[in-house]
């Protein structure tokens, strides 16, 4: 049996309804963050909204006979994952368009401090079409995982339970994408530590 | 460095929180969606969702399910069930194939009048509910009765009743622990409600017996003959992703048979398609859920270190299908399913199948 409170809810669902309510309240802010992320504002709104729709739909079909028992935060982000690939077009306009605005700085977006950040705000600045274009023109697949990682800041367990791929696989797409992104960067990366990996 | 280009990442693409009427919308269109499909159709609900899980992993759905080795005895109300009396304990082992055959006659040979095709099951299982007090763990399950009423003439409404039987301690060991626990007649399951913060509280009573009116089209649109019905299931397998092997069919059948609204003619041809599966074992005489006792055949299917079993059980002595149920979880030593571990099961005992003028009631189980 579970001790995961997530889990507990989804199967306490199966017989009493409501208590999926409670997935929505812990996972829903969230999750429309990496909707919006990846659509913008208004089609992320719709994505998370519909992700509960599905998640509610399907919660039969979770599966808790896996290692670990079963992650309900990973399952919503796979759900999420899923809806955006329909829309993968309007996803790819999106980045498209935003390497071609200005400076993130001017679109008052809230940057928390703390090194990392201050760096990538200052880099952003400079990198931002770079990485834009960079993301527009993975392929579906090695985005998925980039953005689950950096956005939804899941671990490779996580991801690997969001996509119904093996850790390997979520590994080698990971570096894959990482490296696209880098090479978009090209020698202007002020950042850029070489970190041995292949 | 890695974190600096996350950051990066989530710095470019970050937009502006949602409005909050935004949220408030979302969550409508999600507490809309419970609170319509509850009252309206949950029974359909259910057996879809566990034929969809049905393969490996297979799982009965919501809210219905199976005790293993109940020691509690009959559930309260079965007396007025009308299905076949108290069959003998089937020690000889018949084939399976001449029991699922029997059966399918049997099935295809019910009497041809009557307004209503009324299927009456009791469910339990598929959710064990951990309970923690006086220093005692225990397992407790739910059980619920399902009558539905589908018109012999499409036109007609057809009707769903649904009572929740209460919760029960799960195996005889749960119902030691819970003696010693002082016989709670409600369970506090602790704390599952963040929103409210409220605890989780079960009760060994009864559930309001409810009757609601229901889609016709709960009876699932099979063909009723043998070879096309297994085709029909074999493509609904593969459209579902589930290589349709005979494991997979016999999972499939098993729900259709005891969960679904079938009428005798689908009945009679999906025990046919059984008797034609292989690997399905006379495994001896097991109890249903609601303690009648057959003779059950069950498959088995292991992949890696997940197994998967599928059983029904049969009264030889009225080739009447009794119940049925399945198991899905990591191996355990013995090489069946560890349920301890966090799978899941269900079963489900056929207690009424049968045509009837009788005008649709709500279930009185208690």
């Amino acid at each position: 049996m579970t001790s995961d409170p997530d889990v507990a809810a989804l199967l306490a669902s199966l017989t009493d309804p409501d208590l999926f309510a409670v997935l929505f309240d812990r996972y829903f802010a969230e999750l429309r963050h990496y909707a919006a992320s990846r659509l913008g504002g208004e089609r992320g709104d719709d994505v998370a909204a519909e992700t509960f729709l599905v998640a509610f739909r399907t919660r039969g079909r979770f599966r808790t006979d896996v290692p670990g028992g079963g992650n309900v935060r990973a399952w919503l982000y796979g759900i999420a994952t899923n809806l955006i690939h329909r829309q993968r077009r309007d996803e790819e306009r999106r980045y498209r368009a935003l390497a071609r605005a200005s400076a993130v700085i001017d679109r008052g977006v809230p940057v928390s401090s703390g090194d990392d950040a201050t760096v990538a705000r200052v880099a952003a600045g400079a990198l931002q079409p770079a990485l834009a274009r960079a993301l527009a023109a993975l392929p579906a697949r090695d985005r998925d995982v980039l953005l689950l990682t950096a956005v939804a800041q899941l671990d490779y367990a996580e991801v690997s339970a969001a996509l119904g791929v093996p850790p390997g696989t979520v590994g080698s797409r990971l570096t894959r994408a990482r490296r696209a992104v880098r090479e978009a960067f090209g020698g202007t990366d002020p950042t850029r530590i070489d970190e041995g990996t292949p | 460095m890695m974190d600096t280009e996350n950051q990066m990442i989530r710095t470019l693409l970050t937009e502006p929180p949602p409005a909050a009427h935004t949220v408030a919308s979302a969550r409508r269109q999600l507490t809309d969606a419970i609170a319509g499909r509850r009252p309206s159709r949950p029974r359909r609900t259910t057996w879809r969702l566990s034929l969809a899980g049905s393969g490996l992993a297979a799982v009965a759905a919501a809210g219905v399910a199976l005790v293993m080795a109940t020691g509690t005895g009959s559930p309260a109300g079965l007396g007025e069930t009308g299905s076949g009396g108290a069959p003998g304990v089937a020690a000889p082992p018949a084939g399976p194939r001449q029991l699922l055959l029997a059966a399918a006659e049997r099935a295809g040979g019910t009497a041809d009048s009557g307004r209503y095709w009324r299927v009456a099951r009791i469910t339990e299982g598929a959710l064990y509910l951990p309970v923690h007090t006086k220093g005692e763990t225990f397992y407790v399950a739910e059980r619920w009765l399902t009558e539905t009423w589908t018109p012999r003439d499409r036109g007609e409404q057809a009707w769903e009743g649904r009572q929740s039987l209460g919760y029960q301690p799960r195996t005889a060991e749960d119902e030691a622990a819970w003696k010693r626990a002082g016989s709670p007649r409600t369970f506090d399951l602790g704390a599952a409600d963040s929103a409210q913060g409220g605890h989780v509280i079960r009760t060994m009573a009864p559930g309001k017996a409810e009757l609601s009116r229901t889609s016709s089209r709960g009876v699932p649109d099979l063909p009723a003959d043998p070879a096309r019905l297994r085709a029909a299931v074999d493509e609904l397998l593969e459209k579902r992703g589930i290589e349709a092997t005979d494991a997979a069919v016999f999972a499939y059948l098993g729900t259709l048979l005891t969960d679904a609204p079938a009428g005798p003619p689908l009945r009679a041809a999906a025990l046919t398609v059984l008797s034609t599966l292989t690997g399905v074992d006379n495994v001896g005489s097991r109890a249903d859920v609601t303690g009648r006792v057959g003779v059950a055949l069950e498959l088995t299917r292991t992949a890696g270190q997940f197994v998967d079993r599928s059983w029904l059980i049969l009264d030889p002595a009225t080739n009447q299908l009794l119940g049925g149920g399945m198991q899905g979880a990591t191996q355990g030593k013995d090489g069946r399913p560890d349920i301890g571990k966090g799978g899941k099961e269900s079963s489900t005992a056929v207690v009424t199948a049968e045509w009837t003028d009788q005008r649709p009631v709500a279930p009185h189980g208690n």
